[in-house]
């Protein structure tokens, strides 16, 4: 991973931490005080690296474990409401964040509401489960999916 | 990834979704596997993603350490 590469990575998870914002090409050419194209070629690095998801348009997906589109799983803090594209992710933003948090999301089968509580490092909960059906060295040949 | 009230709420998915029966786990443990994944300041300049050793090793330490998780 270059330089330019590491400095995009960087200014991407700062953006969706402090401001909870999937940061364009151009707003991150022009952070850097780069050519746009140049950050194009980070994007792309980084998302071959599955560091990032790029649409197909090239605008990030998701800087996992945060989700730059809305999702079932919200992860509600005193400064914002995040979306991760699945449970663990959205466990992985409390944990990256530091921060107490609200995870409100529904149960994959009769679509009940739940919702995991974290206060100060520690986990609370009522006995749920939770379920990957894909193995794990398969995750990434359809990450949305898994 | 989901979640599930119940496991027979999973059972129920699996077979409305026709999708296998995978791995399933508490709350609390995917608590601990996202704290030991996503815990890390990815601005670092010093952060990588972790290898597929590490990965496993991560998986191991939580008690995953079935087929499924493996990496390889």
């Amino acid at each position: 991973m270059n330089d330019l590469t590491e400095r995009a990575r960087a200014f991407i998870f700062d953006e969706f931490m402090q401001r909870n914002h999937a940061p364009s090409t151009e707003e991150t050419a022009q952070a850097l005080g780069i050519d746009i194209t140049r950050v194009r070629d980070a994007y792309r690095g980084l998302a071959d690296g599955h560091v990032i998801v790029l649409q197909s348009n090239g605008d990030i997906l998701t800087a996992n474990p945060y989700a730059a589109v809305p999702t079932p799983f919200v992860v509600e803090t005193s400064r914002h409401a995040y979306n991760g594209i699945c449970i663990w992710d959205a466990l992985g933003i409390v944990a990256n964040v530091g921060s107490d948090a609200r995870i409100r999301t529904t149960c994959g089968d009769c679509g009940d509401y739940l919702q995991l509580m974290v206060r100060d490092g520690t986990l609370a909960h009522g006995g749920e489960v939770v379920h990957i059906s894909v193995p794990a060295k398969f995750w990434w040949e359809n990450i949305v999916f898994s | 990834m989901l979640l599930f009230r119940s496991e027979e709420h999973v059972d129920r998915w699996c077979e409305l979704w026709k999708q296998p029966r995978g791995a399933t786990f508490s709350a609390k443990q995917a608590w601990r596997l996202a704290c030991a994944w996503y815990a890390a300041d990815r601005r670092d300049p010093a952060w990588r993603r972790k290898t597929i050793d590490e990965a496993e090793a991560t998986f191991a330490t939580l008690g995953f350490t079935s087929d499924f998780w493996r990496l390889r």
